[in-house]
């Protein structure tokens, strides 16, 4: 069995801005270069050994972008088996729908920050329009259902 | 085989009867104590849960299971045998196909080199605490 052959446990926050006549929704962009197009992905983490799903989104976010949460509420389990640059993955995914506590987060339009790894990622709102007409690709695509 | 500080991915099917639940036994030797959960297992890389179910009960049992219904998801942090877990479990409502299953009062089945016991039980035993079930959030969908 090779590392990448385990079943990951993570955490999703759905975080949704609908003030003012928006729709948008707060992801990060990565990008797939075997498959040469650019995704977009709601923010977490993995769920560590011990730790319950709640616990482990307020720490990802915390880690990530040192954000607080609030109105946090279970919305469901996505399971997502995939291909990502070429590599089968596996993923139980806990979702949480939420809110930022500092109002500052909702004012940004792009905010660049390093996972463990250091490798640079940039957190974004993006239109939920334009992910429904299939314009940006989020994923998992189960996601959508949420939104 | 199983690294014992990974979180678990697990598939488990409650299986209904009237005022009865489909049910394994088994035994936690530092409590001493006896448990019930619902039947099911691993999931395997690659599987859906709902794939996973459906083979834990063939390779277990030789059942096959029908109306599946998914239920839940419930994240349970335990010790067992002294040692601490972490299991997310993928939770469904089921029924068997043959309805053999509904008419034997045991069976007696093998996990890897264990021999376990699986059977039904009046579900007020398990709501009340009388016997003890695992996950304790398991008792709500009963």
């Amino acid at each position: 069995m090779t590392p990448q052959e385990k079943i990951k446990v993570k955490v999703f926050g759905l975080i949704k801005d609908t003030n003012q006549d928006n729709n948008r929704l707060f992801v990060y962009q990565g990008y797939d270069s075997i498959k040469q197009k650019t995704f977009y992905r709601a923010l977490g983490g993995s769920i560590e050994f011990g730790e319950n799903s709640y616990t482990a989104l307020k720490r990802e976010f915390q880690e990530e972008i040192q954000a607080d949460l609030k109105n946090i509420e279970y919305v469901g389990c996505i399971e997502n088996i995939f291909i990502n640059e070429g590599q089968k993955g596996h993923e139980i995914i806990q979702v949480y729908q939420c809110d930022f506590v500092d109002p500052k987060f909702y004012q940004l339009d792009e905010l660049t920050f390093f996972e463990v790894d250091n490798t640079e990622y940039k957190a974004m709102w993006i239109d939920v329009d334009r992910i429904k007409s299939g314009e940006l690709w989020l994923v998992p695509s189960e996601f959508c259902h949420y939104l | 085989m199983h690294n014992p500080t990974q979180i678990r991915v697990l598939a488990l099917g409650l299986i209904r009867n009237g005022s009865s639940t489909f049910i394994s036994e088994g035994y936690d030797p530092v409590k001493q104590q006896t448990f019930y959960r619902a039947m099911g297992g691993g999931v395997e890389f690659g599987e859906t849960s709902f794939e996973a179910l459906k083979r834990e009960f063939q390779e277990e049992i030789q059942a096959e299971l029908k109306n599946i219904r998914y239920l839940a998801c419930l994240e349970n942090i335990f010790t067992f045998n002294g040692k601490s877990g972490h299991e997310i479990i993928q939770l469904y409502e089921c029924e068997f196909a043959d309805p053999k299953f509904y008419q034997l009062e045991k069976f007696t089945f093998s996990e890897g080199d264990r021999k376990k016991t699986a059977l039904w039980v009046e579900a007020s035993r398990l709501k009340s605490g009388e016997l003890r079930l695992v996950p304790e959030q398991f008792a709500e969908f009963l």
